[in-house]
Formats: structure tokens, C-alpha cells, sequence
């Protein structure tokens, strides 16, 4: 009892007196930090190694060029784990308490970036994400900046693609039963609603779902044209090769996913008639993203993908408002933020609107002979 | 299409039945639950995928033997050196080494492989059989093929050969099993390479289907546990049929309830099986273990 | 004893107000990972009764966790008094525990585990779908912070008194707890269920009793974690964070309270100072726990034990009261073997 006791108290003691220890403070005057919260570890860390690919060649270029008037930009990354709200806040409150960090670029996921949301409001400082979800800006954070197309926008835009140009009637719908799926398809399904168009099948699965054999029947049954999937990676590339296995012949639309490389490579030839709301494809003929293309292959001897490409982006706007910000710190850098007009990415010109969505254009591919192809620029408010 | 749905439960029902096999392996010898199952199939994946395959070039039989040998290595280490210091500390202590376990095998995998998944090839993928108007994969071919032979190898060598006996006999009484003579260590590492091998096959069959990631093993050997409990834990049968029977209530739980609530649905019925026939099919009424 | 208990408040006391002091030096971020690790205190100590005094393996506690978070959230976010909606949210997962507890604790061992286990994966999953009540994947905003009177508990340092003050009242429950006759008795169950029912005791009532506090504990913990993020999302309280908890009591040493305290601060604070390790760091932190299982099976609070045991001892021979504390510890480690 009395032993317990003090091993408790020690053991108390050793982590507050550990505390104090790592307390020392790394600001600098001459460097400006940025942090990054991106899931380094786990289940999604291939997103945080590209976010981490493309903000590192931006800001390799600016400091290679001097740098901001003469201040080298510092990166600290942290790892927040993908969805997991306890070690986003974690990571968030070490980069904007400890690290001194002007703006943060992340957290990627929702669930990741709404407790975070709070934290930079209370510590005002801005930050760049690319979670799509449009309960990120719909809180009406000042401090919150989305540098992808918000899938409020891009679920409306590929609805009316499927209905005006696919002529789709009997539509299904698909998601992971995650936030992003959720809040995908709950704007697919307004948007159908707008054309009055209600689905006639809906089915979920989880991204580590192996089997979509029932959900395919179950399509089939319903007899629908075509299926308006919003998942990831993985589960994108079984369900198309599970389609064509089990000789399913309605269309397949969806959201990014189907447009990027896992999905080729993980679908095979399966992935062929994909269609795909996106902001960014590989080998698209526009010189400007032919040239972002080498410059990366020439650093990472691999092609850019999305996330790389739309962080190098992030990026380079923040980079872009510090250059344009009156002083260095945080509420400066968010005006300057706010301040940004078509500012020219690989994506996309970014312009900031209220509200936080700085992206407003997407492009609808389909897979042609393993390849997405642009098939049409789609842009709305 | 009920035959479809039955035919694509039963390929998933094949898969957690072989992994309830290697669970079932260990419980009998050591009685403890393996919490690290799913990773050990998923570093077998890896090791297939991502070294054999990608790098060597081994054609696949030659690949599956590598792997095996990697995982009996493995097995005797992690029998060695975390079971054994722990063979006399309470049930709990050896499952939360196992949860650890499976932590690092998981972070580790990333670190090794990358992030990104892999994609394995296989020769039995490319081909699929159709039986009617229902279709599937050859790899399933492969994963039942596997699991009936392996299932006969297990039931016959615990029945019919010296090391089966003493196997079972350490597991039943590893004190006594001691004094008459048997090298519980030898036979428990034994144990501990068989059931990493079967996790190494069911590993390398599994991945051409799942795509390799850090991921891949957790909720299938959730659901092979499961499996194990609707079968009768401990008995070799109750593993292949509980599997079967949870692989094809999915699917059509999937198919004629919901496809959001599969996971209710068959944990529920699940919760319910175990608070009224606890000792599952095949089992006899519960033995508490020491 | 009047006399032991004086001493035992007054060191309390005196940690509680050494704590408070701390907190007003330490960095914010520290502040920030003490409020987490305050939380998983209350999870682990909660999870010792059924697991560590109990004897039975529960898997439920992320699920009670969330039961008791989403509960309070809920009716928070409808603006009800804040104060009521707490307590309401304890009583339902205590409610939740006891239905739960009533029928699974017939079963035994990894039955019960698995049991448990697919109660947390049910409960995940409708966090998950019932879209309308849970907000679904993206979890509950808004969540506003507590307040006491007009002053709003909307930053670390205040959250840090309250979690203290509660974190303490819990390790305190669980301490008079195991030292009152109830908690001797459970303790004779869960080393011989038989004889413990033979000499008249109600195993079953027992264990569902400490199921039912265990849940409890967690609700609290979900109705601190919610005031304490502002944000939930059934991430918090996926299935697969159930084995944190285990983990947690484990490491710290099972069936005392300084064990589930110590392996909770270690938990939460281990990854934190492992994170200039980068990507590997999670990596490591496996590595860690396989070890302190390996070299300490039961528990670090139980390596103290033995290492007093064996080697203090003998310096505080003279201290008949000390030396009475050290044979209880070593006592006690046989038992639990």
C-alpha cells in the first residue's frame, strides 16, 4: 500500500521533472517554422509520406533561393496518426506550443483536423489542409484553409456529369463507411436529389473489406446503370476487379480514388471505364503539370500522385502568403492567406473564397487502356 | 446468385478458418489467444510479396517454402524469447505481449515495405472458374486446397504421431508432460514454428486477393477468433466449420440485411451463440484452464 | 489505521497541490499530454476492477468509453445543464455494463474476451451508421467546454485541476476499495472461485458488480475526454483501442492501483518523448511493451516490488512498518503468479 503509494508519487515526479527537461523552447529568429501534422505511422501513412514529398520540394526550392528575406524555412513534422483525434491534438498542440510554428500544413483527415480546428483558433494560427470533407469549412474557422476541391463541389459536379452526360436513371451508390465516405456520398445524394434522382440501391463497406461479391449482386439485382462509389484506395481497386470478375456490367464512377495510381495498379485491367472526379492525374499533356512531373521524377525517380502534388501546392501558397504577409507571424500570414488570388499551382488556380475553400475546379477522367484521361474540366462555386 | 453468394462466403469463410487454424494451434499448446495472428499473416505477406516476389523472382513454390522457413525461424525466436520467459506469468501477461507484438509488427512492416500496399501476383489469379453462372477466383481454389490438407496434417499428427502427443500432453499438463519425460521447451517451440508456418501460408495465399499492407490481418483474425469460438475452441473441425459458417452468414447478412451493419449483425449473433451454447459446436462444456 | 489515513490524505494533498504548481510552469503541450494521460488513468483504473481485482478479461472499455462520451455529448450539444447530462451519462453506461456484465460474465477466459470484444466492434459500428444521432464517422463538434459558475474550463490548465481532481478521487475509490472487506473478497474469488463460493460469497454478483464500475469509470472518462477535445468521432473509440487499455494495466502491474496509474502515464507519455524518433517511433514503442512484459511480466509496479523485496528491505529493517509494507508487496506477488 505505502510502497504503491510512493512508486506513484515517483513515478508522477519523473514525468513531470522529464516534462520540465524538454521544455526548452527552439525559436529562432532567423529561421521561420512551419509544421506539418501528417499520418507518418500506421494504416495511412503512404499519404503522409507524399504530403511529406511535396512540401519538402517546395520549400527545398525556396531556401535553396535564399530563402523568405533572408529566413531559411524550418519543417517539423509530427505524426498525428491519420483519423485519431487524441494524437492529432497531440501533434498539433507540440507544433504550435512547443515548435513555435507560424502556420501548420495538416491534419489530412477529418476526424484529425476538427479537434484541431479549436486548437488554431485558440492559438491563431492558420492552417492548410487537403481533407475534403465540407464539414471542415463549415464551421466557419477563420484560421482553416482547404487546398483541395471540398467534395460538396466535387460530389455536385460528377453527379451532374453522370446524370447530364452518362444519362445515368437507375443510380447505386457506394462509400466507405468512414467521414470521408460519409460526407461524400451524403452530397452525392443531394445533389441526385436536385436532378430528382433518388438511388436505388446504397451500400457500404469499411477500407478493410475483402469481399464485395454481395454488394455487387445486390447492384445487380437493383438493376442499376451505374454506381457512384466515394472510397479510397484499396477498397476502389477490389471492388473493380471483383466487377469484372463477376461479369457486372454497370458503369463505375467515382471519387478520386479512381483516377490515381493504387487504383491502376491495384485494379489491373479491371480499372479500364473507371470514371473520376479529380483535381490531379498523372501524364495529363498540360505542360505545366508535365513539368512538375520531371522536376519530381528528378528528386523522388517516381511520378508525382495527388496528395504529393496538392501539398507541393499548399505549400507554395503558404510560401506564396509569407512572401506577401507584412510581418511573420501567424495572423499576418492568415491575411495574406486570405488574400490570395488565383494564385497559379500545378492543380489549379487557387482563390480563396469565405469560408476557407480555396479550390473551386475539378476535371472528370475515365480510364482508358490502364490510363486516366481528362475528359472534361468541370468548374462550380 | 445464392450460389454466388454462397461460393464467395465460403472463400472468405476459407481464409478465417486458416487462420483459426494457427490460433487453435497455440491455444492447445500454450492457452493463450495470439492477439498477433493477423500481423504474423501479414509479415508472411510481406516477406512473400515484397522480398521474394518483387526482388528474387522466385517462382511461387520455391517463394512459399522461403517464407515458411522465415516464419518457423521467427517462431522459434518469439517462442524462445517472449513465450518461454513468460510460460509461468498469468494468461493476461502473455496476451498483452501478444498485442504488443502485433503493434510492432505492424509499424515495422511500414518501415521496411514503405507505406504504399503491394500488390502481390499469383499464378492461380489469373483464372477464374465458373461453376453455373457463379464465378470465382483460382486463388480461393488454392486457400481451400490448403486448408483441407492442412487441417488433415494437424488432426493427424495430433492424434496419430509421438510429437503430436507431446504436443497435446504439454499443452494438457506441461508440469507433469516434464516429469515424464517430455522437452516441453523443445515441443512448445515446436509449436510456436507450426503455427507461424500456418500463418506464413495462409499469408502468402492471401496475398495476391488483399493487396499487401500493415493493415491487412487485423479484422480477419478478428473474425478467424470468432470463428474459433463459433467452432469450439481448441478443436481442429470447429475452426473450419465455424469459419465457414461466419464467412458465408457475412455474405448474406451483406446481401439480404445490410451491408452497413454485416459486422452487427454477425457479432451479434455471435454475443448470442456464446452466452448460449458457450462451448460452440464442436466443443465439449467449458474447462477452465489454470 | 485513523493515523494511516491521515498520512495517506495528507500526501495526497500535498502531490495534488505540487501537480496544480506544476502545471502553471510546464509547458502548454505537457499540460495538454498530462489532461490525455489523466484520462486513460481513469480507463485503466476502471478496467483493474474487473480485470485486475475481478480476474476476468473485458474488452469492453473502449465501447463504455464511448458510450458514456456519445451520451454526454449528445445531450450537451441539446443544451441541457451540463452537470445533469454528466451524471446521466455515468448512470447510462453503468446501466449499459450491468445489462452487458448480467449475461457475459457466465462466460470465462477468452470467451468473455471475445464476447466483449464484439460488444466494443457492435458499438463502433453503430457510433459509425446511426448518422443522425452520432453525426457518424465525422463524430460530434462543438462540444463546449466545461464550466463551473461563469468560468469556462477552455484551456489546459484549467481542464489539468478538474482531471486532477477527479483522476485522484478515482485512484482513491480503487484504493479503499481494495482495502475494504468487499475488496478482499473479490480478491478471494479471483484466486479461487470455488472456495470463494463454498465460504458464502456471490461470485457472480461480485464480478458483475465490478463490470458494472468498471463501465462506469469509462463513461466518466468519455464525459471528461469529450469537455476536454471539444470533438468526438468513434475513432476514439474504435474496437482495436480496447487493447491500449489492457496494455496499460498490464505493463503497470495488475490488481493494484499504483499499476494501472504507472502504466497509464507511461502509455500516454512514452510515445510523446519516442516522437524524435519520427516515423519509427511507433515501432519502438511495440518493442517497448514486448520487453516490459519480458522483463516484467507482472507488472512494473510488481519489478519494484521484488526489487524492494529483495534488496531495500534490509535497510529499512529497523522501520517495523515499512518493513510490514514490503511483505504485503511480496505477499502479494505470489499471489497474482
Amino acid at each position: 500500500m505505502k510502497k504503491a503509494r510512493k512508486c506513484l508519487l515517483g513515478l508522477v515526479g519523473a514525468v513531470c521533472l522529464g516534462s520540465i527537461a524538454g521544455c526548452g523552447t527552439n525559436q529562432s529568429s532567423k529561421e521561420i517554422n512551419i509544421g506539418v501534422s501528417a499520418p507518418l505511422t500506421g494504416q495511412f501513412a503512404q499519404d503522409g509520406k507524399y504530403m511529406k514529398q511535396g512540401i519538402q520540394l517546395a520549400v527545398n526550392d525556396v531556401n535553396a533561393k535564399g530563402g523568405i528575406g533572408g529566413r531559411q524555412i524550418k519543417l517539423f513534422f509530427e505524426d498525428d496518426q491519420g483519423p485519431n483525434p487524441t494524437v492529432a491534438s497531440n501533434a498539433v498542440t507540440k507544433l504550435v506550443t512547443q515548435d513555435n510554428v507560424v502556420a501548420v500544413i495538416g491534419p489530412h483527415f477529418s476526424p484529425a483536423m476538427l479537434p484541431a480546428e479549436s486548437l488554431f483558433s485558440k492559438y491563431k494560427v492558420p492552417a492548410l489542409t487537403g481533407a475534403t470533407g465540407p464539414v471542415i469549412t463549415a464551421q466557419g474557422n477563420p484560421w482553416i484553409f482547404r487546398i483541395r476541391l471540398n467534395d460538396s463541389i466535387g460530389a455536385k459536379l460528377l453527379v451532374q456529369y453522370a446524370v447530364n452526360d452518362l444519362h445515368l436513371k437507375r443510380v447505386g451508390l457506394d462509400y466507405v463507411n468512414t467521414s470521408f465516405g460519409q460526407s461524400g456520398i451524403q452530397a452525392v445524394k443531394q445533389a441526385l436529389a436536385a436532378d430528382g434522382i433518388t438511388p436505388v440501391d446504397i451500400q457500404t463497406h469499411d477500407d478493410s473489406t475483402k469481399d464485395f461479391t454481395s454488394q455487387i449482386l445486390s447492384f445487380e439485382k437493383a438493376k442499376v446503370d451505374g454506381v457512384i462509389v466515394w472510397t479510397d484506395d484499396q477498397p476502389s481497386g477490389l471492388l473493380a476487379q471483383q466487377m469484372k470478375q463477376l461479369g457486372a456490367n454497370f458503369k463505375l464512377i467515382g471519387s478520386t480514388s479512381f483516377s490515381q495510381p493504387p487504383f491502376l495498379n491495384l485494379a489491373g485491367s479491371a480499372s479500364n471505364g473507371a470514371y473520376a472526379i479529380t483535381d490531379f492525374t498523372q501524364n495529363n499533356p498540360d505542360p505545366r503539370i508535365q513539368a512538375w512531373e520531371s522536376k519530381f521524377n528528378s528528386v523522388y525517380h517516381t511520378k508525382p500522385e495527388l496528395y504529393a502534388t496538392a501539398y507541393y501546392d499548399a505549400m507554395n501558397i503558404l510560401i506564396d502568403a509569407l512572401q506577401h504577409s507584412s510581418k511573420v507571424d501567424a495572423p499576418s500570414i492568415q491575411k495574406a492567406l486570405e488574400n490570395i488570388k488565383n494564385y497559379q499551382g500545378v492543380i489549379t488556380n487557387y482563390s480563396y473564397s469565405s469560408g476557407g475553400d480555396m479550390v473551386h475546379a475539378g476535371l472528370i477522367t475515365q480510364v482508358q487502356n490502364g490510363q486516366p484521361v481528362v475528359i472534361k474540366k468541370v468548374s462550380g462555386s | 446468385m445464392s450460389l454466388q453468394l454462397i461460393i464467395s462466403g465460403l472463400a472468405m469463410g476459407a481464409i478465417y478458418a486458416l487462420i483459426a487454424l494457427g490460433f487453435t494451434l497455440i491455444w492447445n499448446a500454450v492457452g493463450i489467444v495470439n492477439f498477433a495472428q493477423g500481423e504474423l499473416v501479414m509479415i508472411a505477406a510481406y516477406v512473400s510479396a515484397g522480398w521474394l516476389a518483387m526482388s528474387l523472382h522466385l517462382p511461387w513454390v520455391l517463394n512459399l517454402l522461403m517464407v515458411m522457413i522465415f516464419m518457423a525461424i521467427f517462431g522459434i525466436f518469439i517462442a524462445r524469447w517472449m513465450y518461454h520467459p513468460l510460460r509461468k506469468s498469468s494468461q493476461l501477461s502473455a496476451i498483452v505481449a501478444t498485442i504488443g507484438l502485433s503493434l510492432f509488427l505492424k509499424n515495422i512492416a511500414v518501415l521496411i515495405w514503405g507505406p504504399e500496399p503491394l500488390i502481390d501476383p499469383s499464378p492461380f489469379k489469373a483464372v477464374t472458374l465458373h461453376v453455373g453462372r457463379a464465378a470465382f477466383s483460382g486463388q480461393y481454389i488454392s486457400i481451400l486446397a490448403a486448408l483441407l490438407i492442412l487441417m488433415g496434417l494437424q488432426v493427424f499428427m495430433f492424434r496419430r504421431t509421438q510429437v503430436g502427443r507431446a504436443m497435446q500432453a504439454t499443452a494438457q499438463d506441461g508440469e507433469v508432460a516434464r516429469l515424464m519425460g517430455v522437452n516441453t521447451k523443445t515441443i512448445i517451440s515446436i509449436i510456436f514454428a507450426y503455427a507461424f508456418v500456418l500463418a506464413g501460408i495462409a499469408g502468402v495465399l492471401m496475398a495476391p486477393l488483399f493487396y499487401v499492407s500493415a493493415d491487412m490481418g487485423s479484422l480477419v483474425a478478428l473474425k478467424a477468433f470468432a470463428a474459433c469460438i463459433i467452432g469450439g475452441f481448441g478443436n481442429v473441425q470447429g475452426a473450419l466449420v465455424g469459419g465457414l459458417i461466419l464467412g458465408v452468414l457475412e455474405a448474406f447478412g451483406s446481401y439480404f440485411i445490410s451491408s452497413q451493419y454485416v459486422d452487427v449483425i454477425s457479432f451479434g449473433l455471435l454475443i448470442a451463440f456464446l452466452i448460449f451454447r458457450p462451448q460452440g459446436i464442436f466443443g465439449e462444456p467449458i474447462m477452465e484452464r489454470p | 489505521m485513523k493515523r494511516r489515513i491521515a498520512v495517506v490524505s495528507i500526501t495526497l494533498i500535498i502531490a495534488y497541490t505540487v501537480l496544480l504548481f506544476l502545471a502553471q510552469v510546464l509547458d502548454v503541450y505537457y499540460v495538454h499530454v498530462l489532461n490525455v494521460a489523466l484520462i486513460n488513468i481513469m480507463l485503466a483504473v476502471g478496467l483493474n476492477f474487473i480485470v485486475g481485482f475481478g480476474g476476468q478479461i473485458s474488452m469492453a472499455q473502449s465501447a463504455f468509453f464511448g458510450i458514456g462520451s456519445y451520451t454526454y455529448s449528445i445531450l450537451v450539444l441539446h443544451h441541457s445543464p451540463m452537470l445533469l447530462d454528466a451524471v446521466f451519462a455515468v448512470i447510462i453506461t453503468g446501466i449499459v455494463g450491468l445489462a452487458l456484465g448480467w449475461p457475459a460474465l457466465k462466460l470465462k477466459g477468452h470467451y468473455l474476451a471475445l464476447a466483449t470484444l464484439g460488444f466494443g466492434v457492435i458499438m463502433g459500428e453503430l457510433m459509425t451508421n446511426l448518422e443522425h444521432i452520432t453525426g457518424g464517422a465525422n463524430g460530434l463538434t462543438g462540444i463546449p467546454p466545461f464550466s463551473i459558475g461563469s468560468l469556462q474550463l477552455n484551456t489546459d490548465g484549467r481542464m489539468f485541476v478538474l482531471l486532477l481532481a477527479v483522476a485522484f478521487l478515482t485512484v482513491i475509490l480503487s484504493i479503499i476499495f481494495s482495502k475494504s472487506p468487499i475488496g478482499m473478497r473479490t480478491r478471494a474469488f479471483r484466486d479461487d472461485e470455488t472456495a470463494a463460493s463454498m465460504v458464502g460469497i456471490n461470485v457472480s454478483l461480485m464480478k458483475i458488480m465490478l463490470f458494472t464500475v468498471s463501465a462506469m469509470f469509462a463513461g466518466l472518462a468519455g464525459v471528461l475526454y469529450a469537455g476536454l477535445l471539444g470533438y468526438i468521432s468513434p475513432d476514439v473509440f474504435a474496437w482495436s483501442t480496447t487493447f491500449n487499455y489492457l496494455v496499460m494495466i498490464v505493463v503497470g502491474g495488475l490488481g493494484s492501483t499504483a499499476g494501472p496509474v504507472i502504466g497509464a502515464l507511461l502509455f500516454t507519455f512514452i510515445p510523446e518523448w519516442l516522437r524524435f524518433l519520427k516515423d519509427s517511433y511507433m515501432a519502438v514503442f511495440g518493442l517497448v511493451v514486448i520487453i516490459m512484459i519480458v522483463v516484467a511480466p507482472e507488472g512494473l509496479k510488481g519489478l519494484g516490488a521484488v526489487v524492494w523485496a529483495r534488496h531495500l528491505k534490509r535497510l529499512f529493517r529497523r522501520n517495523p512498518e515499512n518493513l510490514k509494507a514490503s511483505r504485503e508487496g511480496t505477499a502479494y506477488e505470489h499471489h497474482s503468479n
